[in-house]
């Protein structure tokens, strides 16, 4: 009997299920989080019977016998919609309104893309992220600036001291992928590139398809977490009816064991 | 010979082969476009080589497994690559082995060369039977109710191919939620009429009520054979002691 194994495979996935969730709701606050979802498919099935065997002459077995093992967690997906966005006030934060990811430089020189916008300055007054890592292309914001702006289009002028014109400090360009779906998490809302999604393409931001940039909101995260929850009782009670199978499966072997 | 015996051994192991249908069906109760399994038995009749009326014997043996052709719960997703057929109707895909397949499976997601492809990496086919391919510029596409994949701007960029399986619920099961064709079937028939969602989700149409039911009774079933089978041991040890006391 592989009812025992069977059950096993349903109760791990759930437990995949419930992991996933629990991630889901814990970011349920974090800026630019995209929500993540389980996929499952059933496993193989095992033929006990062929069918088109013959069964006497001239006449076939019209079907076969195939018995499901069970079901695997396939991969789990990114539901890249985008999040609310909520205005902030910070002179620094900036929200994507659309496609596209933020390029980041990290310490090793390798890029990394993030949706979240919450930026502040470094003491050399660098636009960085929340971890101190810079923003690309560089943008240096000079002292005594009272005042930054960024246009929708990504230009970022500083007004400085009494000066009445903006300074023009640089542009902020938008990475797209060709599969975003592809792109691995790292944590800290970073990404980085994949074989599966693709090189980056740089746009500039409010070109056709791209996102635009919105100055002083951040991205909410995608997160709803009603969904979450009803997923979470879903995940629950399939684990619960798979541990009943197991469970069933237990007794009918004691069963067996108890004739002699 | 000792019939009772064999008998509540092949009963025993036809309900062991129903639990482990019903089994996988539980496990994949959260498994989108997941169909239930079935299965069937028959009665085999066997010469039993004895005289009168109990010189023939009747057997369970299974005879098939098919599909729970049922449709699930549509659930919206919201996600732009999250499809679902209501009604009748098939979405077609090519698996890794190269076969074509049926299946309502619709959780895809996008190739870095624009295929959309489910968990289990088989791809959608279109209307035109080979699969759908996205240029890579098209990454927000809108699908209309007959398959039609269009760009925000209206270029029609192709169709998911929606086709009918005669006899799907006979068609072999494999893994991944995919359905295949009897060896001699043709290519696959596109639907006379279908109606793709876009995004929604079809969940599994296990029911979890009439799972649960089917495995308590096959329990119990299997407590009966098996107590039948300690029943005719009994008997013959009850014969046995008896015939074997010596007269006094």
């Amino acid at each position: 009997m592989k009812a025992l194994g069977t059950a096993a495979t349903g109760m791990l996935a759930q437990q995949t299920n419930v992991d996933v969730i629990a991630n889901n709701i814990a970011n349920a606050n974090t800026t630019g989080f995209k929500a993540g979802r389980a996929a499952f498919q059933d496993l193989i099935y095992q033929s006990l019977r062929r069918e088109g065997a013959a069964t006497g002459e001239g006449a076939m077995r019209p079907q076969a016998v195939d018995i499901g093992l069970g079901v695997q967690a396939a991969g789990v997906s990114r539901l890249n919609t985008q999040g609310g966005l909520t205005e902030t006030g910070n002179q620094l934060d900036m929200a994507i309104d659309g496609r596209g990811y933020f390029v980041i430089t990290r310490p090793d020189g390798t890029n990394a893309y993030t949706r979240d916008g919450s930026f502040t300055l470094s003491a050399e007054g660098e636009v960085v992220t929340l971890d101190g890592n810079l923003v690309e292309p560089a943008i240096v914001v000079p002292e005594n600036t009272t005042q930054i702006e960024v246009s929708q289009d990504g230009i970022v002028q500083a007004y400085v001291g009494g000066e009445m014109e903006p300074q023009e400090l640089g542009q902020i360009n938008l990475a797209t992928f060709i599969n975003d779906a592809g792109l691995k998490p790292i944590g800290n809302n970073l990404f980085l590139q994949t074989e599966a999604s693709g090189e980056a393409i740089l746009a500039e931001p409010g070109e056709e398809g791209i996102g635009i940039v919105r100055h002083q909101y951040l991205e909410a995260s995608n997160v709803d977490p009603v969904k979450q929850m009803t997923d979470l009782i879903t995940a629950q009670r399939t684990y619960e009816m798979n541990s009943k199978t197991m469970t069933a499966a237990d007794e009918m072997l004691q069963t067996t064991n108890q004739i002699r | 010979m000792d019939n009772v015996g064999y008998l509540s051994l092949t009963n025993a192991a036809m309900i062991g082969r129903a639990t482990d249908v019903t089994a996988n069906n539980i496990a994949n109760a959260n498994t989108d476009g997941f169909r239930a399994g079935r299965i069937t038995f028959e009665e085999m009749v066997s010469e039993t080589g004895a005289e009168g009326p109990l010189d023939e014997m009747s057997y369970a043996i299974d005879v098939g497994t098919w599909s729970d052709t049922a449709e699930g719960a549509l659930v919206a997703t919201g996600n732009p690559f999250d499809l679902a057929l209501q009604g009748g109707g098939w979405f077609g895909f090519q698996t890794e082995e190269g076969e074509t397949a049926v299946g309502r499976v619709g959780q895809l997601t996008k190739t870095d060369d624009g295929a959309l492809v489910t968990a289990g990496g088989d791809s959608l086919l279109g209307a035109g039977g080979g699969p759908v391919l996205l240029p890579p510029e098209a990454t927000e596409i809108s699908i209309a109710r007959d398959g039609t994949i269009s760009t925000p701007n209206g270029d029609v960029i192709g169709q998911v191919g929606i086709f009918q399986a005669d006899e799907a619920h006979t068609w072999k099961r494999q893994a991944g939620g995919m359905l295949l064709a009897p060896g001699d079937a043709g290519p696959l028939v596109p639907a006379v009429d279908g109606n793709v969602l876009q995004g929604f989700v079809e969940k599994s149409n296990v029911d979890p009520i009439g799972e649960m039911m089917r495995l308590i009774n096959l329990q119990r079933a299997y407590e009966r054979s098996m107590n039948l089978a300690d029943s005719a041991d009994q008997l013959r040890s009850d014969t046995l002691s008896r015939l074997g006391k010596p007269a006094t």
